[in-house]
């Protein structure tokens, strides 16, 4: 029988006891718990997988693990979909519904391969050139079309992936032989250590090639390993994988579940913080540049040796292996004592692995190179240059091997070329990171097991080792035949060949880079893991370089693909973003308020079923009375003998001349002299003050006043707490407020000589303290009454009951824009100064220093032409759009002087009004100025900001 | 914009809120009395009979204790009712903050596997650390974090809480 199939016995991997049924392209299959999805099709004969992303070519399965270019699926199994499910990673389970990608019909007959014949015309980048007239968006939507992997199916419900943090002393990633060196080494002198591993097993290569250790054959000697890791302490994670290496020796791993298990839990995020990391990651093979090494059937040879060690699959019955190195040597010896026949085609002219293979009966010829392919959907023979042509159903090729050295490169470590092995090392070492192994260029085992030793803390010596292979590396990228006749394949999954490469070096993108972009060269899933080193030698090659001075491209996290479900975590819906919540909520609930988020901040923002109320709402304000769950804004003391002077650094106004029970505004300035923040400050205490800040500024207050006091001030002298949290604030405000204020019965003299505006006092409310502060943001009479946030509910109900109305935080917009006080980041933008919303006089009068002062007395701080804060009287009928810009036009040129800031429809006015900051506005009163928006023109007049009871005689009516 | 709190679950009820889950027990705990205290903060603890502060990882297991948020400041908790003055004594700066925070309780052997998804924070580190302070980000959120016998206590603002709640119950799961 032709082609891949299952062996009668072997596989380490599978548990031949237990069949899994699964289908792929509607056909249904059979393979058995432990495969992995391509281990399992291999095993039915499925050599055809899918088609390539540009050109729709055949394409089949060429590797076992991360660098797999092709096998990538769309996977369904009970209510899981990955429409990019990758074939060497994934492990098979029962009932799974396998499909390939990105064939238009089925991969045998993909009515989309003909553009393959059309190839000369589409080459690297043509899409740079070409459909540019007259926009390239006309045929962009086509082209996508044809181009890309799997499909997203909208109605399928992503799973839900736990995320959870980990701390170690050692990380280990890689449980091959330098792992396992490095992980027994560490735990010996009593580390904590963690071992991961993407396999389901620990061993790494020794899964499935040859070696004696300590006396033992490989299986029994890991069989060992595997027992006594967990006796040491070591915590082995396997189905695990390194994402992606951070900062601080954080590494970000995804941990898979074993699909066929009862209890299967899904995909788990793993965020683990090391005091140490080795990474024993390993090398990946390298494919061979020949004419038609892109057929299903060429595969790397490792990748064949694992699949018939591994998962008892010979993935073909008449193999032609071409190789460099003795590394495919092993291979052979396999494949015939598998029962296929097997013929070594080697670059060399000699090799030490030759006369063992021979003796063993295997067909070896030196000295000679496969320079091509033949068949259609799979690969028929290998042609030599010899001029001989092989028959076989098996091309397996051994072009070199590339370390694995991602990880390092995302923790800013460089590789430099190493000439002797052909491939890429780490340079210079990084902090707190070990690269061991196949991944630090080891030549052989012992070497390997000496390097993971030596990271691991211990001796840096060996067991008694055998295995290892002579000349493993076999050196740089074999170009000889790389430009022959026919395409040759550097990039499997984004379809690019060598003329690519040559292409973009005559158009001079010879820098690896520009190679990247301009060919897609290790874009895609597989990030180049088999490609890149591949691109730069014939990159090299075409700019008369050596390898080494070419350069790579930039490894970045993460590793193997993840989704975007798994990076989400839980932190969905209601976790995602987070708000602070009223402590008087129920209350608002049970009031039927309508919430919006603000800052995060979920508040009313009006009560009723629509925005209507807002209306009423505003006459209830200026009528009667209303109450306001002003619980969020700031409540920040500040404490200490240089309390005042540390507030009189802050804020624009100066504080330390606040009588204790008094208030005071108070503008905060950034050092720009740009308007920061605003709020009132209470003294309570000559040595007390709490500073009232915007709600949504609470935090960044805090850290602003502690960041000044540490720089500035005695750090025993004065502290800052934020007790926002502790009280709840309910503010009471309208004609009839001081009426309902009396029902409350607090315990105070309501007499306005007593309270007059811009002063507190304490009171009593449910035998708890109470704090009462005559301070209006709505020009009304008002009460803002603070009690311990577990009595808001009883408050806001007595208030209510007392005959105040309930009052949004849309309504409060509306008010005090009437009042012309400002919304700071609403109506202030990073420009605008005190001076600029009539504020000038702490900058004329103060003499000592402020946050800010040296600003406000740069030139550009006093030029004409400044935007200041006016109000604008409009004269239609709706509210002018927040954003819509004042102009001038000047020979048909239109210039912005400025733009709204608020706007709103008065009921007290009966009209719309609106706040701006316009050039010049305060020079601008009662100029008719033109608004454009969105092509629209409308007009409005320059008024003062306060356009509502400008003499504030509404405080104490 | 749709009415946001359709969105977000309504708080629980604190008092009788309870969330139990595969091996782990949370439960709302109320303090009588919580002061914020910096400055010469030993000589408060003295005059409230209070232990030395701890961190995250020191076991307390007293009905009156202090977490460490600084080098100069506590948090200081007490089942009964600490008579203290706001404001500036001598030395000390003091603030309620009673109503202010609240006090999860957690139980049992899957609290560690809990905690493990919300803090990166290494409980079974044995490096001393005397200044470390038990505040910390937990599930995004600022938490103070004490072990209390075989438990974990997670002190939280109040304005914060629901939003806690909600992140437990949802790792719970």
């Amino acid at each position: 029988m032709s082609g891949p199939q299952r062996t009668t016995q072997g596989g380490n991997a599978i548990d031949r006891s237990r069949p899994q049924a699964f289908s792929f392209d509607g056909e249904a299959l059979q393979g058995y718990a432990g495969d992995t999805l391509a281990s399992a099709l291999l095993a039915n004969g499925v050599r055809l997988v899918g088609r390539s992303f540009k050109y729709h070519r055949p394409r089949g399965i060429v590797s076992a693990g991360s660098e797999e270019p092709n096998a990538v699926l769309d996977l369904r199994h009970g209510e899981r979909h990955d429409p990019n499910a990758r074939a060497t990673l994934e492990w098979l389970a029962d009932g799974m519904q396998l499909r390939s990608i990105h064939a238009n019909g089925t991969p045998q007959r993909d009515r989309l391969s003909y553009l393959d014949r059309l190839a000369r015309f589409i080459p690297a980048a043509f899409y740079y050139k070409t459909f540019m007239w007259p926009r390239w968006m006309w045929y962009e939507h086509a082209i996508r079309n044809l181009a890309g992997l799997g499909r997203l199916d909208p109605t399928a419900r992503a799973p839900v992936v736990p995320r959870s943090h980990l701390q170690t002393d050692l990380c280990v990633v890689g449980a091959g032989p330098a792992g396992i060196a490095a992980a027994q080494a560490a735990a010996r002198r009593g580390a904590r250590v963690l071992l991961i591993d993407a396999r389901t097993a620990v061993g790494g290569s020794l899964l499935y090639r040859a070696a004696q250790i300590e006396g033992l054959a490989a299986p029994q000697w890991l069989a060992e390993v595997t027992r006594t890791l967990p006796a040491l302490g070591v915590d082995v994670r396997l189905r695990t994988m390194a994402l992606g290496l951070y900062d601080h020796n954080r590494l970000l791993l995804l941990q898979r579940c074993d699909p066929t298990a009862a209890d299967r839990v899904g995909e788990h995020l793993l965020e683990v913080r090391a005091g140490r990391i080795v990474l024993a990651t390993g090398a990946v093979e390298r494919p061979l540049l020949f004419a038609g090494n892109d057929r299903p059937g060429v595969m790397l040879a490792d990748a064949a040796l694992e699949y018939l060690g591994r998962y008892g699959v010979r993935c073909g019955s008449r193999a032609v292996i071409a190789t460099g190195n003795d590394s495919a040597y092993a291979l052979a010896h396999a494949l015939r004592e598998a029962g296929a026949d097997c013929t070594v085609v080697d670059s060399r002219a000699t090799s030490a692995e030759a006369d063992c293979a021979r003796g063993a009966g295997i067909d070896v010829r030196l000295d000679t190179r496969v320079v091509g392919s033949t068949g259609a959907l799979h690969v028929t023979g290998a042609r030599l240059d010899s001029g001989v042509t092989l028959e076989a159903d098996l091309l397996a090729v051994a072009g070199g091997w590339t370390p694995l050295i991602h990880l390092y490169c995302h923790s800013r470590g460089k590789p430099r070329w190493n000439d002797h092995i052909g491939a890429l090392v780490p340079d210079r070492e990084v902090d707190g990171l070990h690269v061991v192994g196949a991944a630090n260029g080891a030549l052989g085992l012992t070497q390997a097991w000496q390097q993971g030793s030596l990271a691991g803390g211990g001796s840096g010596e060996a067991p008694q080792l055998t295995g290892s292979v002579g000349d493993f590396w076999g050196g740089a990228p074999d170009l000889t035949h790389a430009g022959s006749a026919g395409r040759v394949w550097v990039d499997l999954q984004n379809d690019v060949t060598s003329k690519d490469v040559e292409l973009a070096v005559r158009e001079n993108f010879a820098a690896v880079e520009h190679l990247k972009r301009y060919t897609t060269l290790g874009m895609a899933t597989d990030q180049g893991k088999t490609s890149n080193v591949n691109g730069l030698a014939l990159l090299a090659a075409g700019t008369g370089r050596d390898i080494g001075a070419v350069g790579v491209t930039t490894f970045r996290p993460p590793f193997v693909p993840v989704s975007m479900a798994a990076v989400a975590g839980r932190e969905l819906g209601e976790l995602q973003s987070p708000v602070r919540r009223l402590p008087a909520e129920d209350e608002h609930r049970k009031e039927r308020a309508y919430f919006r988020d603000y800052g995060n901040l979920l508040r009313p923002a009006w009560y009723g079923p629509d925005e209507a109320v807002i209306a009423a709402e505003c006459r209830a304000a200026r009528e009667s009375a209303v109450v306001l769950d002003a619980s969020p804004l700031g409540k920040i003391d500040v404490i200490g003998p240089q309390a005042a002077a540390l507030l009189d650094f802050i804020f624009y106004t100066r504080m330390s001349t606040l009588a204790p029970g008094r208030l005071r505004y108070g503008l905060a300035l950034a050092e720009s002299g740009a308007i920061w923040d605003d709020g009132v400050v209470l003294r309570l205490a000559p040595e007390h003050f709490v500073v009232s800040c915007s709600s949504s500024h609470v935090a960044a207050m805090t850290a602003h006043l502690d960041e000044w006091r540490e720089d500035h001030f005695d750090l025993r002298q004065v502290f800052v707490h934020d007790t926002t949290a502790h009280w709840a604030t309910m503010a009471v405000s309208g004609p009839q407020a001081r009426n309902v204020l009396a029902a409350l019965e607090l315990g105070f003299d309501l007499d306005d000589a007593q309270l007059p505006h811009m002063s507190a006092t304490q009171g009593r409310f449910m035998g708890g303290p109470a704090r009462i502060a005559r301070v209006s943001f709505t020009g009304e009479r008002s009460y803002e009454i603070s009690v311990p946030a577990g009595l808001a509910g009883t408050l806001w109900r007595r208030i209510r009951e007392a005959g105040a109305l309930p009052l949004g935080v849309e309504a409060l917009g509306v008010l005090r824009a009437e009042k012309g006080f400002i919304f700071v980041g609403q109506d202030t933008d990073s420009e605008t100064m005190p001076q600029d919303i009539g504020m000038d006089g702490p900058r004329l009068k103060r003499s000592d220093a402020y946050v800010g002062d040296r600003s406000l007395f740069m030139p550009a701080a006093s030029k004409a032409g400044r935007r200041q804060l006016v109000g604008i009287a409009a004269t239609t009928v709706y509210p002018l759009p927040v954003g819509a810009h004042a102009v001038t036009t000047r020979d048909s040129r239109m210039r912005s002087i400025g733009f709204i800031t608020s706007s709103y429809r008065s009921v007290a006015l009966q009209r719309p009004i609106a706040l701006a900051l316009i050039e010049d506005g305060m020079r601008r009163m009662g100029d008719e100025l033109e608004f454009e928006h969105l092509g629209s023109r409308l007009r409005g007049t320059v008024v003062p900001a306060c356009q509502l009871d400008p003499t504030g005689a509404r405080l104490n009516a | 914009m749709h009415d946001r709190g359709a969105f977000w679950s309504a708080p629980p009820t604190w008092n009788t809120a309870e969330l139990v889950g595969r091996d782990v027990r949370v439960t709302v705990h109320a303090p009588r009395s919580i002061w914020i205290a910096s400055g010469d903060v030993d000589a408060v603890l003295r005059a409230c009979d209070c232990a030395a502060p701890v961190g995250p990882r020191e076991v307390c297991t007293a009905s009156r204790y202090a977490l460490r948020l600084g080098p100069d400041r506590v948090l200081l908790i007490s089942e009964t009712y600490i008579e203290l003055r706001a404001g500036w004594q001598t030395g000390v700066a003091l603030s309620e903050l009673h109503d202010g925070m609240l006090v999860f309780e957690m139980t049992g052997p899957g609290g560690r596997a809990l905690l493990a998804q919300g803090t990166e924070y290494d409980f079974e580190s044995t490096v001393a650390r005397p200044l470390e302070s038990s505040r910390m980000l937990f599930g995004g959120l600022k938490v103070a974090m004490m072990r209390r016998g075989t438990g974990w206590r997670l002190h939280v603002e109040r304005l914060w809480a629901p939003a806690l709640w909600r992140w437990l119950q949802a790792h719970m799961d």
